[in-house]
């Protein structure tokens, strides 16, 4: 069983978290809340995401699991403006979500759960931490993803860099730990990440909003975000680059 | 695709075929049939071990996965496995990975397989590190990889449509060799290419994969009839049905190597029944394989068996007309003998004599006669047997005839607009263009105004005006005075064109 209404802007949240990695993902529905996990086809990232029952404006669910047509949802819930309250709803007889949009009624049909992995986010030895504003990250990002393709984050105990290096040009951000909102680290870390796959994972945190990254050496890097106003909780993890064997 | 969709249990008896449908369909209820699971992906090798034959295929493609984990990758960081269909190609590779603990990523015909997503997936997945399907980080330091595979391969890019003239130098080919190319080159992790035709891989920008790649060959000969029962067999136990030995023997030697349709082919004859018997042989055909034109060729020029020929030829699906470019070229590379060579262009040149005839009166018919003669009429001329290995190529002339396509193109547009303003067939404007390409080379203005009359694009130009036609605007006073005559002129005809459409009316 499962029956909620929700502000169409959650939904497109968990969309626009999710579908930069995956097309087609494994709704875990529990009556705490609904959770996301998933990993990309080519297997170098992951994405975890969580939104509690308190951003529902009414919940009440089983546990079950729905496989769902990202693509396709998040072209329902373009029917409706963020502020919307949209009603979803399972069908057990036809398998089928239920979607309404004020007068619309939308019948979605959902996917066979069966051969949809179930990831756990595994536990690594990260031990930057830092905390800062998706608008600053995103800058460098985006002056990175025009020279080159791939980007190598360092954090040492007093700063945090992002450095990207093309052909012919190279970017370079580097913010001293007063301008971040947290930096904590016991030793120098440096990774490096495909750009592509990294600015897709800060694309969906809105401007001021913070981020926290857990960095390690040559190790994947773990994201961290809250979203509707903390009733939402998204983890990206993405694996480094091989770097010369 | 591979040919092996369609199940053997053919055609040749349709009453006892009819019957045995009959009587399948009342005894399994729809829910049984529909979870019945496929014996081929149920009973898939999980070891390079339990993979039937070609052993020392496997033997390579261990080897070269060992290198991996040995810290250093190997020189050629791609595999292109090459066989027929159903010979273990993607069975092995998959194996494989099972055996190294490798995580696969596979990439087949069913996805979309474009550029963009070879990008998104092989690309992304062969530079960066791994998570694993369960979630674990696998670094590739410590053995960590993942294993890419493209299965067909050969049927990756060409999305042709066979309307589109505009396919001139493979336009449409949305990039999907390149992309795999640039994946290759770059790769730190390990790729396995699989193809049924090698050929269609490496040729139109997939050059450089032959040196890229290592290339192991599957070859359905060294699949030995005896493995193939043995497995059935072991199928056959686990199923918990009976199945005589005389069927499982015709099985195994009639799938020529083809696994895959053997095990097929054993469940279609297993469904529904838990004891099988002799009396399913008449049941039981032949498995037509489409044959490649190097099969062909190779048969054609090193045997003389003129009725086997011409059922190959019949089962190969070559038209005709291809057919004989390729036996012209490559007959020089097989017959060695003159005396032997000079026969078989003679029965060649009458082959086409009938080909030229088909065409002319549309009585295809005649195919018929061209086809023998120039299969078994090919093969019979050769007064000894030739071993020599030599590679057959790509006739020249169909090659010629692509890469001229667009001069061609030009040429017929251009006499089809002389033969429309001077009332001639366009193949009478046709024997004109030496003489106007002389006048136009050494007269421009001529040029400027015959080129308004006729309404002659730029394209047409250059090539009416061939090495001159760069040297013309290079003077600045010159260029000027170019334009000002085009813009002039441009005008007029515009006038003319009105008034032309006025009288019209």
């Amino acid at each position: 069983m499962f029956k909620a209404k929700v502000k169409a802007e959650v939904i497109k949240n968990i969309i626009d978290i999710a579908s930069p990695l995956v097309t087609e993902a494994k709704f875990n529905i529990t009556p705490k809340g609904i959770s996301l996990r998933a990993v990309d086809p080519a297997h170098v990232a992951m994405v975890d995401v969580d939104v509690k029952a308190s951003s529902f404006e009414e919940y009440k669910a089983d546990e079950m699991e729905m496989g769902i047509d990202l693509d396709k949802l998040g072209g329902i819930m373009k029917l409706a403006n963020a502020n919307d309250t949209v009603s979803l709803e399972y069908d057990e007889d036809t398998n089928k979500l239920i979607i309404r949009i004020g007068n619309l009624v939308r019948k979605m049909g959902l996917l066979d759960t069966a051969g949809m992995p179930d990831p756990k986010i595994p536990n690594l030895n990260l031990p930057a931490k830092i905390t800062i504003k998706a608008s600053e990250l995103f800058q460098g990002v985006r002056a990175s993803e025009a020279v080159s393709d791939h980007i190598s984050l360092t954090a040492t105990k007093d700063s945090f860099e992002l450095f990207a290096e093309g052909d012919t040009d190279v970017v370079n951000l580097k913010l001293p730990k007063d301008l971040l909102l947290e930096l904590n680290t016991p030793e120098k870390c440096r990774s490096l990440f495909s750009i592509d796959y990294f600015s897709n994972m800060v694309k969906p945190v809105k401007g001021e909003e913070p981020i926290t990254m857990h960095l390690g050496n040559d190790n994947p890097i773990k994201l961290e975000f809250d979203f509707t106003e903390k009733n939402g909780h998204a983890v990206y993890l993405l694996a480094p680059r091989i770097e010369s064997e | 695709m591979p040919g092996w969709a369609i199940p053997a249990v053919l055609k040749q008896n349709k009453k006892a075929v009819k019957n045995l449908m009959l009587e399948q369909t009342l005894k399994i209820s729809k829910p049984f049939l529909y979870q019945m699971e496929d014996w081929t992906e149920k009973y898939r090798p999980r070891t390079l071990e339990e993979v039937v034959g070609n052993r020392e295929a496997k033997t390579l493609l261990r080897s070269w996965a060992s290198q991996w984990n040995l810290g250093t990758p190997p020189k050629k960081r791609a595999v292109i496995l090459a066989g027929k269909p159903g010979v273990g190609k993607t069975s092995s590779a998959l194996a494989l990975a099972n055996e190294y603990n490798w995580t696969v990523i596979e990439l087949n015909a069913s996805d979309v397989r474009s550029a963009d997503k070879i990008k998104k997936v092989a690309t992304f997945g062969a530079l960066n590190e791994t998570f694993t399907d369960d979630g674990r980080f696998a670094p590739a330091k410590k053995g960590g990889r993942k294993l890419i595979i493209l299965d067909e391969a050969d049927n990756l890019y060409e999305r042709r449509s066979s309307t589109d003239s505009s396919d001139v130098n493979g336009m449409l080919d949305r990039g999907g060799k390149k992309a795999i190319v640039d994946t290759v080159k770059e790769t730190k992790q390990p790729i396995i290419l699989i193809v049924n035709d090698l050929y269609e891989l490496t040729r139109g920008g997939g050059e450089t994969l032959r040196d890229l790649c290592l290339t192991i060959r599957f070859n359905e000969k060294l699949v030995s009839t005896n493995d193939i029962v043995a497995l059935l067999r072991r199928i056959c136990g686990s199923e918990g049905v009976y199945v005589e030995n005389e069927v499982l023997v015709t099985l195994a030697e009639r799938c020529k190597g083809d696994v895959r349709s053997a095990v097929r082919d054993l469940q279609a004859v297993c469904l529904g029944r838990k004891r099988v018997d002799r009396s399913v042989l008449p049941l039981l055909s032949y498995r037509d394989r489409e044959q490649t034109i190097f099969d062909v060729l190779n048969t054609v020029f090193k045997t003389k068996n003129t009725q086997y020929i011409s059922r190959l030829l019949s089962q190969s699906g070559e038209d005709p007309k291809s057919l004989i470019q390729w036996v012209d070229e490559n007959l020089p590379r097989a017959y060695l003998d003159v005396v032997d060579l000079a026969k078989a262009y003679e029965i060649l040149a009458s082959a086409d004599v009938f080909l030229g005839r088909a065409s002319r009166y549309r009585a295809y018919v005649l195919w018929r006669y061209a086809v023998d003669l120039m299969g078994g009429g090919v093969a019979s001329a050769k007064k000894r047997v030739y071993i020599s290995t030599s590679r057959y190529q790509f006739p020249s002339w169909l090659k010629e005839m692509k890469t001229s396509k667009s001069l061609r193109d030009i040429r017929s547009s251009i006499a089809g607009k002389i033969g429309c303003y001077c009332h001639v067939s366009s193949k009478k404007a046709n024997q004109m263009f030496n003489e106007l390409q002389m006048i136009f080379q050494s007269n421009p203005e001529f040029a400027l105004t015959f080129k308004e009359m006729l309404g002659l694009t730029e394209d047409e130009m250059k090539y009416l005006l061939g090495d001159k036609y760069k040297y013309k605007p290079t003077g600045v006073s010159k260029k000027e005075d170019v334009i000002e005559e085009y813009d002039v002129s441009h005008d007029e005809t515009e006038k003319k064109e009105q008034t032309e459409q006025l009288t019209l009316f």
